[in-house]
């Protein structure tokens, strides 16, 4: 039998052909900066910044799911990042554990949490969940206020920094894998059905509970991650530095990228985190370059800069192969008789 | 044993009754109407029966399972599948998505194997697109694959919304007003549709609709509710000749 | 038992304030189904325009405090214009991410204004304490729940017995329907928002002569409880708010009483989640069923 093709290429035009080279001009880029690390000639305070910039991509990517592809508005992602930066602090500092091992937990407490909040709050829709994901990210961060284990207001210092330029890609390209892997599944399709129809998905036979609390729990995994290699970044966190603004910051990613594209987010968190560094001058600003833009993308186009498509919509790439029409089933000619319009 | 069992089915909303101790047996094969005037509870019954609703009283029993209660995603698969009065496609995607997603609960294979590519997917992932392009093909929409499902002509809509539903491998169908909007050509097209589907898939169906050519032709037996109330069943003409039905509800429709 | 009084008054005290704000929520939430995130903000930008009236402009409480809601009104009304109203037809979830926008571009706009650093408010009125029966209650308290009380009856005498009260509830109904029976559906959306901004002002110049310390971020918190308070007493439902307001207000200051104070943002949040789980209509409000 003959060897099957995963992909299929269709015509192609200017905007593919530019795509491919803006896509090649990426895939360079990569490698140049990788290379650089790696022998130590990019500068520390940059490669700094490229590990928040692969941390945020993992948030990004990782809220898309939740927001973008299931459609439910969840605004307590900070909360979930939150708890995977405390749990895997403490596992380091005191028991000194496997930073891999110690991120996997991380991700599996949060993931738990995900699914504690997700199973009793999903049964709420649009801004009334977005406003209890809210004030679980809240509560998160009042409890890490007043436990005497995470240090209270005073933070928790003397995290040792086990996160590297290439721990966060590794980290970031298995969260792309991942939640692409599923989207483009039977699972993800669930998903999305979820978000353009709760009543329809039922009635194809689509638990839409379980994918709710699913696309919570895995998205709340991959913040915890994302949450661990910040803590081992930073070598410090308090409280503070999860707040509700965070989870704004991360939802700013996602609609900018575009709710429901992967290279959207992936992009979007490369870019606003490498951007204000370069104006850095500009930095009081910030939040308010970042309020504008908000608003004007929604304004101008609430759908984001790619709306749901990924890069291989635009490389031309087609995921389907279609078997082409084969014999005319009876019931088509049947059809056939009225065309659907001369109403 | 019958294939549906519905025993004084009751729904009440707040004060007001909606249906009123309905009653009904499908036997494999049956083709059953629906009917009655506006607001008769008619679609509140199809809402009962998939589970949309929780009833009041009564039981439903599917294959002799109890299905009342049970989420409508629990119950599509067991294998009563419907269409939507208005029309609830995936509107935002394509076609081919509306009915691949519909092929859900029929693929097996779980996370990981999503994750890891594992042969299981690409298998099963194959058999879907499969089947997914013989229902185009039936429905004549492979054409229209790529297109959008609300950018379809109303008429084909519908015909997708019935395309999405068999793609859940049902073994009952509901159809709630599957003819509503269609000109006669279209109507007497989609009746033969309905014939041919019901054979191709060895379906058993139960439908509402107002057309009343469609309803004669097509069923061989009516159930006619008036304000929730059950007050006649039979055959087509047992009912255009019943009294009570002309007064209740063919009298002010003067066929 | 008297302690129990004296944190019952506080509670009240408080309760008024989050009240005052929820109103401006249940209004712009029941007539166009929007969570207006910048509400908090506007109820900062009250506060603040009342310090520089009394400071600057040498103004007493009661002038002061007209300025400051006629300011934030005309803010309200500005900002529907500009951020939402064009945003009318499309996803509910753009406009909520548009709201969280506006209130992020106010709050930080006024903290590279006027910086981070909290000021005390000017002394309108020396505080007066009076002690009845053990409780104390001071001026200032009684002054936020008379204006409360004020406010609250000028709002349901507008809503319930004027032309554009009533051109409201037409439009919180069905906006549709409201527009074929002739009534300017705009206008009317932007009265709403003049209306609750001017509310939230009015909190805001209490707030600020109550603690006596204002800042551009003060408005935060207190706009995410003064929602869970909307919620609380069923969104959309002007009564509601006010007694969603009183009873946050009391829940607070209890948990303030019987734990640390440092848990009380927790409060609100534990309140909300159950409440939308319990009863997520809310305590005043009708359960709405979607219909298949």
């Amino acid at each position: 039998m003959k060897k099957e093709r995963m992909f299929t290429f269709s015509g192609s035009s200017l905007r593919q052909k530019l795509s491919w080279l803006a896509a090649g001009l990426v895939g360079l880029i990569l490698l140049a900066v990788n290379i650089g690390v790696y022998r130590g000639t990019v500068d520390f305070y940059f490669s700094g910044v490229l590990v928040v910039a692969l941390i945020n991509v993992i948030l990004a990517v990782s809220l898309n799911l939740i927001n973008g592809f299931t459609g439910q508005f969840s605004l307590g992602h900070a909360g979930f990042m939150a708890v995977g930066a405390y749990v895997s602090s403490l596992l380091t500092i005191y028991l000194d554990w496997p930073f891999p091992v110690v991120l996997l937990i991380a991700a599996l407490v949060s993931a738990l949490l995900g699914f504690v909040i997700g199973l009793p709050t999903l049964r709420l829709k649009g801004d009334y969940l977005a406003i209890a994901t809210l004030g679980f990210g809240e509560i998160v961060r009042v409890v890490l206020l007043n436990l005497d284990i995470t240090g209270g207001p005073r933070g928790l210092g003397g995290i040792f920094p086990k996160t590297t330029f290439f721990s966060a890609e590794l980290v970031a390209l298995l969260t792309i894998i991942v939640i692409g892997n599923i989207i483009r599944s039977s699972h993800g399709r669930a998903f999305v059905a979820v978000r353009e129809d709760e009543i329809a998905a039922e009635a194809m036979g689509i638990d839409t509970t379980l994918y709710k609390v699913l696309a919570f729990s895995i998205g709340a995994a991959f913040a915890g991650v994302a949450g661990g290699l910040f803590a081992h970044h930073q070598m410090f966190i308090d409280p503070r530095s999860f707040t509700f603004q965070r989870s704004i910051e991360i939802l700013v990613m996602v609609v900018l990228g575009g709710l429901g594209s992967i290279t959207g987010s992936i992009i979007a968190a490369v870019v606003l985190t490498i951007l204000p560094e370069a104006l850095r001058g500009m930095a009081e600003y910030r939040m308010i370059v970042y309020a504008l833009l908000l608003i004007g993308l929604m304004l101008v186009r609430p759908q984001g800069l790619f709306g749901t498509k990924e890069i291989g919509d635009f490389l031309g790439i087609e995921r389907v192969r279609w078997a082409k029409a084969k014999s005319q089933q009876p019931a088509a000619g049947v059809l056939k008789s009225h065309g659907g319009d001369g109403r | 044993m019958s294939l549906l069992e519905v025993r004084d089915l009751t729904m009440q909303f707040g004060g007001l009754t909606a249906v009123d101790r309905f009653n009904l047996t499908l036997n494999e094969g049956d083709i059953v109407g629906l009917i009655g005037p506006n607001g008769a509870g008619k679609t509140t019954v199809f809402n009962c029966l998939t589970g949309m609703y929780a009833p009041t009283s009564g039981e439903i029993l599917l294959s002799g399972k109890r299905v009342d209660g049970l989420h409508p995603y629990e119950i599509t698969r067991m294998g009563m599948a419907r269409t939507f009065q208005n029309i609830r496609l995936f509107k935002q995607l394509t076609v081919y998505d509306n009915i691949r997603i519909s092929f859900h609960n029929q693929s097996k294979y779980n996370l990981a194997a999503a994750v890891f590519r594992l042969p299981r997917f690409a298998k099963e992932e194959r058999e879907i697109l499969e089947k997914t392009e013989e229902l185009l093909e039936i429905f004549g929409l492979y054409e229209h694959r790529n297109e959008i499902a609300s950018s379809l002509p109303y008429g084909e809509q519908r015909q997708l919304e019935i395309a999405r539903a068999l793609a859940t491998n049902p073994q009952i169908l509901l159809l709630d007003e599957p003819a509503a909007g269609m000109n006669p050509q279209e109507t007497e097209a989609l009746t033969n549709l309905i014939r041919w589907v019901k054979e191709r898939f060895d379906l058993t169906i139960f439908l509402i609709e107002h057309d009343m050519r469609l309803v004669m032709r097509l069923c061989e037996r009516l159930v006619v509710l008036d304000y929730g109330v059950t007050i006649a069943e039979g055959t087509p003409e047992e009912i255009q000749n019943n009294p009570k039905v002309i007064e209740a509800y063919l009298g002010e429709e003067a066929i | 038992m008297q302690e129990v009084v004296q944190q019952l008054v506080n509670g009240i005290s408080l309760g008024s304030i989050y009240g005052l704000i929820a109103l401006g929520y249940t209004m712009v939430y029941g007539i166009i189904r929007l969570i207006n995130f910048a509400h908090g903000d506007i109820y900062m930008i009250g506060a603040f325009v009342g310090y520089f009236a009394i400071r600057i402009f040498h103004l007493s409480f009661l002038p002061a405090l007209l300025v400051a809601m006629a300011v934030s009104a005309v803010l309200g009304m500005v900002i529907e214009r500009l951020a939402y109203r064009p945003l009318r037809n499309s996803t509910r979830i753009a406009a909520l991410i548009t709201a969280i926008g506006v209130s992020f571009l106010i709050q930080n706009t006024a903290l590279l204004a006027w910086t981070p650093d909290p000021r005390s408010y000017p002394d309108v009125f020396p505080l007066r304490t009076y002690e009845i029966g053990g409780v104390y209650v001071d001026n200032r308290q009684i002054a936020i729940l008379g204006v409360a009380v004020v406010l609250m009856v000028v709002l349901h005498y507008i809503v319930n017995y004027t032309q554009i009260g009533r051109a409201m509830r037409a439009v919180s109904q069905d906006a549709d329907t409201a527009r074929l029976m002739g009534i300017d559906v705009d206008r009317v959306i932007s009265f709403t928002f003049a209306l609750g901004s001017a509310l939230a002002a009015a909190a805001g110049v209490l707030v600020g002569i109550y603690y006596n310390r204002i800042d551009p971020t003060m408005g935060s918190m207190p706009g995410l409880k003064a929602f869970v308070a909307a919620v609380l007493g069923g969104i959309g439902v002007i009564p509601g708010a006010m007694l969603g307001g009183l009873v946050m207000g009391i829940a607070e200051v209890a948990v303030v009483a019987l734990t640390a104070s440092t848990w009380k943002d927790a409060v609100a949040f534990a309140i909300l989640i159950v409440i939308l789980l319990v009863r997520p209509a809310g305590l005043l409000g009708r359960q709405v069923r979607e219909k298949v």
